[in-house]
């Protein structure tokens, strides 16, 4: 144990990455450093699970999946993008893996009525916004899921995750001129989902 | 700017990713085209939407299933899994491809199987392992005895020497002179035999009294 925290320590006190640091603290057999991961990136695991399967339950599943891939190859973390992104890119690669296989769920409005909405304001505020709230954050939460996910993806990080293009196209590892087509061609989806639903 | 705008033009606007010169042309013609001017309040109002949606919060299930499921299952990544991995991303972004790639690392497989055997097959041939002198420490012998040395199987012929089943006695390239402890079995040089096959050289392996050598 000794040599293990003489060696952490060194690691540490040798990198000026913080994100590798962490990734060395993991290889070295410090538990808190895969805490500290899953406390940073739990919320954003889930949501952007959540947003491409369209189903909590499912999402619940795939952010396990994906944090045991985490856990299983944070070690190889080589700090060449931030950990944040790595992370992104696992999730995503991690969806579209076991999502894809069923060409990734486009659902149609007909058939939600999880009670989505009620989970997705702030339930502070005054009851009629709230109402109002309600149904337009459902509206285009719902009308999110009839974007295909290639533009979805896009969009979600985008409004979603608050992401830059340059993160994003680091994400999906693709040009930044792409990741502005896909995100324009996914907004203008949306426009037209929630125009004819409206 | 004459036509109408782009929606990859309105979005990029709003995202501010619009070079200086791009944003300002796209002004002009939004102040001279209602229809443009629509579409871009009606974008700005989908990503406003977009914005206000709150996340949902962590299920408080989750950390302890990963803790669980961490120490029940995890275990390094194979090599099939980083296939599976690799594969799977393709066939989603180019099924062609992946078709075309699956067929291509079946026909290698096959292609370096048979190589593999034939190199096999040769080894056989070119890395002869000769007893030559009847072993004075070895029992007696008689044609068609057999022993099996470094795994190679040898039989002891008409000419009076051990010579590996199947071998040209005369492909002999290389000597090699190891001297090993008089008295000592034949067996004992059993890895260097090994050794100098593992070179692909020829093994001559001669007793002068005592002395088991190796040439």
């Amino acid at each position: 144990m000794a040599a293990i925290m003489v060696a952490t320590s060194t690691a540490t006190s040798l990198s000026s990455n913080p994100d590798l640091d962490l990734a060395t603290r993991h290889r070295y057999g410090d538990p808190k450093a895969f805490d500290e991961v899953y406390s940073r990136y739990a919320q954003m695991v889930f949501n952007l699970a959540y947003r491409m399967s369209g189903k909590p339950d499912e999402a619940e599943d795939l952010a396990q999946e994906i944090f045991l891939r985490i856990h299983r190859h944070l070690a190889r973390f080589n700090g060449r993008s931030t950990l944040k992104t790595w992370v992104y890119r696992v999730t995503l690669n991690h969806c579209r893996s076991k999502l894809g296989r069923r060409r990734y769920p486009t659902q149609p409005l007909a058939d939600e009525n999880d009670g989505e909405g009620a989970r997705l304001v702030d339930e502070s505020r005054d009851p009629e916004d709230l109402a109002l709230a309600h149904d337009a954050s459902r509206q285009i939460s719902l009308a999110l899921r009839q974007v295909k996910p290639v533009f979805r993806e896009a969009v979600v990080l985008r409004d979603l995750q608050g992401l830059s293009y340059d993160e994003i196209a680091e994400v999906l590892e693709v040009r930044v001129g792409t990741v502005r087509s896909r995100i324009a061609r996914g907004r203008d989806r949306l426009r037209a989902v929630l125009e004819k639903n409206s | 700017m004459t036509s109408h705008a782009s929606a990859e033009a309105l979005s990029a606007y709003l995202d501010r990713q619009l070079v200086a010169r791009e944003a300002r042309e796209l002004e002009e013609h939004l102040e001279t085209c209602p229809q443009c001017h629509v579409r871009l309040e009606s974008l700005r109002k989908v990503i406003d939407n977009l914005r206000s949606i709150h996340e949902l919060p962590t299920p408080s299930t989750l950390q302890q299933a990963v803790v669980r499921r961490i120490a029940l299952t995890d275990e390094p990544p194979g090599l099939l899994d980083r296939f599976e991995q690799g594969l799977s991303l393709l066939n989603r972004q180019n099924p062609i491809l992946a078709m075309f790639g699956v067929v291509i690392a079946l026909v290698l497989f096959i292609y370096l199987f048979s190589l593999n055997v034939q190199l096999h097959e040769n080894q056989s041939d070119t890395i002869p392992v000769i007893f030559q002198d009847p072993p004075n420490s070895v029992a007696d012998v008689a044609v068609g005895n057999r022993v099996i040395v470094a795994d190679r199987l040898l039989i002891w012929n008409e000419q009076g020497y051990w010579l590996e089943q199947g071998v040209d006695a005369d492909a002999v390239t290389r000597r090699l002179q190891i001297d090993s402890e008089a008295g000592r079995e034949l067996f004992a040089v059993q890895s260097e035999i090994a050794a100098l096959a593992a070179l692909k050289r020829a093994v001559v392996i001669k007793i002068e009294g005592d002395v088991v050598r190796l040439e």
